[in-house]
């Protein structure tokens, strides 16, 4: 589709890839493995334009490794903040439509495995690779990227593979959000409502 | 082999605490109200102070009373209508508030006069502002298709224990947050009209530790009966990050039979008395009332 586009002369059709790493704890491994060459040049080939990154508490050290100049980035346009009380208008820069830049092709976030982000994330029209923080034990963070893409919602992302899951997110079809109630499930059946007395 | 066992251990040691507390708040109310029966009727027979004998035998015949009360006696009142209660929701810290938020904002449908009371730590300014700024959008999107989006107030309670807190300490915070819970049970919102709701209809939590105790407090006042049976039904629905085990809090109201329904997100954590909704939190598909875009 966006091929297509491309053809008919739309070059100002912008693809936006989003990182988030939420606003607790740091994640350098994740920082460190998108400005890595190979995850820059992949994002070149897949026509990405722009790369968007909310570092959290590790904004200066993300500063210090990026690449300086568009060369070095393969072109790919980089800006990075530590973070924003609102993260909705990042959100949208990475999904399908259209603004005062024009039009953007939906893109791909790329987000801590949070379930707050990941929640958030999956309100926009885009594709979402989830990876857990492993510094952060305890957390389940890993659990629920799991069990999502086991469900069909998003590409669970591991440091070190993350290129591979953004590849791999272009080629596939992920399952609607939200999903509505599952066969058989609870919220179907009115019983809830009456034992509660709340209808 | 090993963790099982463990596990075991762990749950035998846990059900015999709780049940101790359990028995233990239910006597010290019981105690409570019998002493203050007690009193009261020594009050009304003018008798000037309380002789040893005498105490025994009033506290005694009090006892009776109010057991014969209790089993016989009390009215389980009814509701009238929807506007006789309210929801009490009682959100922790910041994921606990945010997927609370995120449920209601979805499922929420204009009722006739509805009230929504939340609950918030004193010191969670965070939760705070999130249920205001929830509830102004709230506002604005009720009013976009000309609908009433009730009225909510705001209540805070004090930690049981505060991080870092000693434990020499504890106790009298312990003290001091049971009775901010007894107290936000007990007192009806103000912003509502008349006929005022004295008790909350349903309380729901989602995983903060006082969650618990509010439902342990809310228990306590129906087996006393001063609530109706009708009133606080409690509603207890495990985070949706919890994918492979129950929270603390899921595994202590659990074992207590504290929530009337015990609602879990994920497939891995159902059981005989769990229910199961899969990610109930972005329930329904479609809200009640358009989101503006």
């Amino acid at each position: 589709m966006l091929r297509s586009k491309l053809d008919n002369g739309h070059d100002k059709l912008t693809r936006t890839a989003f990182v988030t790493i939420g606003a607790t704890a740091g994640f350098r491994g994740l920082l460190q493995e998108v400005i890595s060459e190979k995850f820059l040049s992949t994002l070149k080939s897949l026509d990405f334009t722009n790369l968007v990154v909310q570092c959290g508490p590790d904004l200066e050290y993300f500063n210090t490794i990026r690449p300086q100049d568009a060369q070095d980035s393969y072109g790919v346009e980089i800006m990075a903040f530590s973070y924003a009380p609102d993260l909705k208008k990042h959100f949208m820069q990475a999904s399908r439509g259209e603004d005062d830049n024009g039009k953007r092709d939906s893109g791909v976030i790329i987000s801590h495995a949070g379930s707050g982000s990941i929640i958030e994330a999956l309100e926009f029209d885009s594709r979402l690779v989830a990876v857990p923080n492993p510094e952060l034990m305890d957390n389940h963070q890993l659990e629920i990227a799991e069990e999502m893409e086991s469900q069909g919602f998003l590409i669970h992302g591991t440091l070190g593979s993350v290129t591979e899951a953004v590849k791999k997110i272009d080629t596939i079809t992920l399952r609607k959000w939200p999903p509505g109630p599952s066969p058989g499930s609870a919220y179907q059946k009115v019983k809830l409502a009456m034992t509660l007395g709340l209808n | 082999m090993n963790t099982n066992r463990d596990q075991a251990v762990q749950t035998a040691i846990g059900s015999t605490v709780l049940d101790f507390i359990k028995g233990g708040i239910v006597l010290i109310t019981f105690l409570g109200t019998t002493l203050a029966i007690t009193m009261v009727v020594f009050k009304l027979m003018g008798k000037p102070h309380i002789g040893g004998g005498g105490t025994i035998l009033a506290t005694v015949a009090a006892s009776l009373f109010l057991m014969g009360y209790l089993v016989f006696g009390a009215d389980a009142g009814t509701v009238r209508g929807l506007s006789t209660h309210y929801i009490l929701m009682i959100c922790g810290s910041g994921g606990h508030t945010a997927e609370m938020i995120q449920m209601v904002e979805r499922s929420i449908r204009p009722e006739k006069s509805s009230h929504r009371r939340w609950a918030v730590g004193k010191d969670d300014l965070k939760s705070y502002d999130k249920i205001l700024a929830f509830e102004r959008r709230l506002l604005n999107r009720f009013s976009c298709h000309s609908m009433d989006s009730g009225t909510f107030d705001i209540v805070r309670f004090g930690r049981a224990r505060y991080v870092h807190q000693s434990w020499l300490t504890t106790p009298f915070t312990a003290i001091l947050s049971l009775l901010d819970i007894l107290y936000i049970l007990t007192t009806p919102p103000y912003q509502n009209p008349s006929p005022r709701p004295r008790y909350p209809g349903v309380i729901v939590t989602n995983g903060p530790g006082t969650g618990f105790l509010f439902l342990l407090v809310a228990r306590a006042l129906k087996l006393i009966h001063l609530v109706p049976a009708s009133h606080m039904r409690t509603l207890y629905v495990e985070s949706w990050a919890r994918v492979k085990s129950l929270s603390l809090t899921g595994k202590l109201i659990r074992r207590a039979k504290l929530a009337d329904i015990f609602i879990v997100q994920s497939r891995f954590l159902t059981g005989p008395s769990e229910t199961l909704s899969e990610n109930l939190l972005v329930m329904p598909e479609q809200p009640y009332i358009p989101f503006d875009t």
